[in-house]
């Protein structure tokens, strides 16, 4: 193997290694505590070193090394993780990514000055007497059970008439929390019966709690003194389970024996389930028995203890993924054909033949949900990569900002992750600039000093919808629009609506940055995060609210790759529309069409009237018919508004293989990309969010 | 808002202490004789926003004793998930079960200390 091939080798693992050490530097900032992660983290360092030695690169492994030293004094708790350490292991990081950089692009900037600055901190830290024994030995208290704590695992089934005696039983868990440590609640909810037979006044909880306590049993049994009667309630001590602070006996024991330990279900729950012979929290949580999450919280916290000795997973190279969805594009658009093939040449005698492509139909798109899902990762790691981002900027800037993540399992197609995290950044910094004030200002306020910025994710009707919100200044809509007229991209006898005016912030050349930021406010930023996120075919809205914050929700679709759409026909030209945008289809009366002045033609709904779109005269072609109450309306929507398309013709529907104009044309307006239809023709996809704005237009 | 809290007893000594001890701890405190005054304090105060959340009553009253008091209470819409307290002493521990029957959700047994009051009533009402 030559000397390049090694480089390569190496720049590529360490932009890996790099990438992780990033997200695991930030989670430690939050668990300073958490060993494995120290361990992992050391390990990375570990492994650039070794490499980077190996590869000949003796600066990268010289500089490397330090850092190494000193999570090796973290590692052996001789030196506790704070603020600055963290931000010198962070700054220490973006040095080796740069000098890993500066490998094949020799004019690449690496900071010499930071660099010496790093290595002469990293000394000071290494040379620091063994520190601060006291502090230690807290973290190792809060973990660790001391001598005089009992584990008690309680068991309550409680009474169906609970309620009625007025006792409340998350009074009793915090009576409990007075003089316990509450490890962990579980709920089973197998006694809920169906809705029929539910009664609303009734509790139907069983709860399971595990508690810490110094305390006697006596005191705890004090707490159920009122409701031993008619409650059954176990309590039994279990403190040798817990000799480390987490349950030791996890890591030996299956899913089934850790739900009905913790009480989320019974054992005949489970025997049951075993007879299915399928993965038992999946079943239990198919009956409604347990929830997902209450599944997934053990399976997880199992997976941490047993230490995911074996990763049964590979890695596979993008290139042979993306083979992989091309030919699966194809094989749909074959498919497609055959399928036309199939209802041309069969004849009610040979129902066998429909039944057999209906099997193959089936296979494939099975198929096709398994590869799209190979390609979906979750959201999380590029969240958590704002955090650094965060805690950078809000430093730099005197303020004080948590940013708190929500839904960062939910997954999402890769190429829609990677060309999302840029506009999301962009938001970020947005809130970070504009939206969240100084800490003093916030108190003026009344509000918290801490500002909070609030990323989630979460999938709604086919599509995913990203959100970022924070809780600050809010937008200023009158300052928004004297911007927009003095920088004269709007007119000021234009009449806006709020949300366009807020709209606004996203196009070209705006800013309303008082003072020009090193990262945002240069007016460039925010229309590209508009541009960006349409280019994915998503929206972006916002919602604000003065002194209270703002919101901005991003939707888009679920995969980039295929779309489910109904075929139509307009003149001599086949469109898609993408199915999730397809309200109904109407044939009007007469009596039901209107032309209203300013807003043209329009259809009464039932009792609604929605604007009439001519797609013929939108694209300029030829329409067979032009007559809305002879033709076919399709009504669509998107965010709310409406619209009814006059189209020919219904094809029918199929799935579309998205192919990119841009990439193969140029950009259309109205149009979200191309595809080829069973019969070989050619079909547009409808953008139908642009087709509304157009048609309100 | 103070936390409003019915007490329901014959004996002005008992009311006054229980009265007492509640409002230092910050409690609204609201007074009846007997069962049937309760049940009339209680229609005074039978608007959501006006409920007592919690009822402590002694069992041996006259016109309406405590246990018929609390299935009463029991009975009525607007009342029947207000936690009841009974009062009982050390010779009525059938009480206890009867005073549970009748939905009661606790009792305490005189005498009792300011701080024993305080626990149990906080264990309804915090």
């Amino acid at each position: 193997m030559g000397e390049e091939t090694l480089i390569n080798i190496f720049v590529e693992e360490s932009e890996e290694i790099l990438e992780e050490l990033e997200i695991d530097l930030i989670q430690l900032e939050g668990n300073p505590q958490d060993d494995e992660l120290i361990n992992k983290i050391f390990r990375s360092m570990h492994t650039l070193k070794g490499s980077a030695g190996l590869t000949g690169l003796t600066d990268i492994a010289d500089f490397v090394h330090h850092a190494e030293d000193v999570l090796d004094k973290i590692r052996n708790h001789s030196l506790q993780i704070n603020y600055e350490i963290i931000s010198l292991l962070l700054e220490s990081r973006d040095i080796i990514e740069a000098m890993v950089k500066q490998i094949f692009n020799p004019e690449y900037h690496v900071d010499q000055q930071k660099v010496i600055e790093i290595s002469t901190a990293f000394k000071f830290f290494l040379e620091a007497p063994v520190s601060n024994q006291g502090a230690k030995d807290f973290v190792e208290e809060k973990q660790k059970l001391s001598e005089e704590d009992s584990v008690y695992r309680i068991k309550l089934k409680l009474n169906n008439n609970l309620f009625e005696t007025g006792t409340d039983p998350l009074g009793l868990i915090k009576e409990l929390s007075d003089f316990c440590d509450v490890l962990d609640i579980n709920v089973n909810l197998s006694r809920i019966p169906e809705i029929y037979e539910l009664n609303p006044e009734g509790c139907y909880l069983t709860l399971t709690i595990f508690v810490k306590t110094s305390d006697s049993l006596k005191r705890l049994q004090d707490v159920f003194i009122f409701i031993e009667f008619y409650n059954e309630i176990e309590i039994e001590e279990v403190t040798e389970d817990f000799k480390d602070g987490l349950d030791q006996t996890l890591a030996e024991k299956l899913t089934g024996e850790i739900l009905v330990e913790r009480g989320i279900v019974e054992e005949e729950d489970i025997e049951e389930a075993l007879e299915e012979q399928n993965r038992i929290g999946e079943i239990l949580s198919k009956r409604g028995k347990v929830s997902k999450k209450q599944v997934e919280k053990v399976v997880g916290e199992q997976t941490k203890v047993r230490n995911i000795k074996e990763k049964s997973s590979i890695k596979v190279d993008t290139y042979k993924l993306e083979q992989l969805m091309n030919s699966m594009a194809e094989l749909v658009i074959s498919q497609a054909k055959v399928r036309d093939l199939v209802f041309q040449f069969h004849n009610n005698k040979e129902t066998e033949f429909v039944t057999a492509f209906d099997e193959v139909d089936k296979r494939i798109k099975d198929l096709q949900e398994e590869i799209m899902k190979v390609r979906m990762v979750p959201i999380g790691d590029t969240f958590i990569r704002f955090k650094r981002l965060v805690r950078d900027l809000s430093k730099k800037q005197g303020k004080e900002i948590a940013l708190e993540i929500k839904g960062k399992e939910t997954e999402l197609d890769k190429n829609i992750i990677e060309q999302i995290a840029d506009p999301l950044k962009h938001m970020i910094r947005n809130s970070i600039d504009h939206g969240i004030e100084l800490p003093e200002e916030r108190e003026q306020e009344g509000k918290n000093r801490v500002g909070k910025i609030t990323l989630s994710a979460y999938h709604k009707e086919g599509s995913i919808i990203i959100k970022v919100v924070d809780d600050g200044a809010g937008l200023d809509k009158d300052k928004i629009l004297r911007k927009a007229i003095d920088k004269g991209i709007v007119n000021r006898e234009d009449k806006l609506k709020d949300e366009d005016i807020y709209q606004l912030i996203f196009a070209p050349g705006f800013s309303t940055a008082q003072v020009v930021t090193e990262t945002s406010g240069r007016g460039v930023g925010m229309d590209v995060v508009r541009s960006n996120i349409e280019r994915l075919r998503g929206t972006v809205n916002i919602s604000t609210a003065l002194n209270q914050g703002t919101t901005f929700k991003i939707k888009l679709p679920l995969t980039l790759a295929i779309i489910d759409g109904m075929a139509i026909k307009v003149g001599e030209e086949n469109f898609i529309i993408p199915m999730n945008a397809i309200y109904e289809f109407i044939q009007p009366a007469p009596e039901h069409l209107k032309t209203v002045k300013g807003k043209g033609e329009v259809v009464k709904v039932r009792d609604n009237y929605i604007t009439l779109t001519r797609l013929h005269s939108l694209f300029n072609i030829e329409a067979k018919e032009t007559d809305p109450t002879k033709a076919i309306v399709v009504v669509v929507h998107d965010e709310g508004k409406k619209t009814c398309l006059l189209v020919d013709e219904i094809l029918g529907q199929q799935q579309a293989v998205v192919k990119s104009l841009e990439d193969n044309y140029t950009y259309v307006e109205g149009m979200a990309g191309a595809t080829i239809l069973g019969n070989g023709n050619v079909a547009m996809i409808l953008d139908i969010s642009t087709i509304i704005k157009m048609a309100l237009r | 808002m103070a936390k409003k809290i019915l007490v329901v007893d014959d004996s002005r000594t008992v009311r006054s202490s229980v009265k007492y001890t509640l409002e230092k701890e910050g409690y609204e405190v609201i007074l009846a004789e007997d069962g049937r005054d309760g049940l009339e304090k209680l229609e005074d105060n039978s608007s959501i926003t006006d409920r007592p959340k919690m009822i402590i009553t002694d069992v041996n009253m006259p016109n309406m004793d405590g246990i018929t008091f609390t299935s009463e209470v029991k009975k009525n819409r607007n009342f029947k998930f207000v936690p009841v307290l009974i009062l009982t002493t050390e010779s009525q521990d059938k009480m206890k079960l009867k005073g549970k029957e009748a939905g009661a959700a606790g009792w305490l047994v005189k005498p009792f200390s300011p701080e024993q009051l305080i626990g149990v009533v906080k264990k309804f009402v915090r």
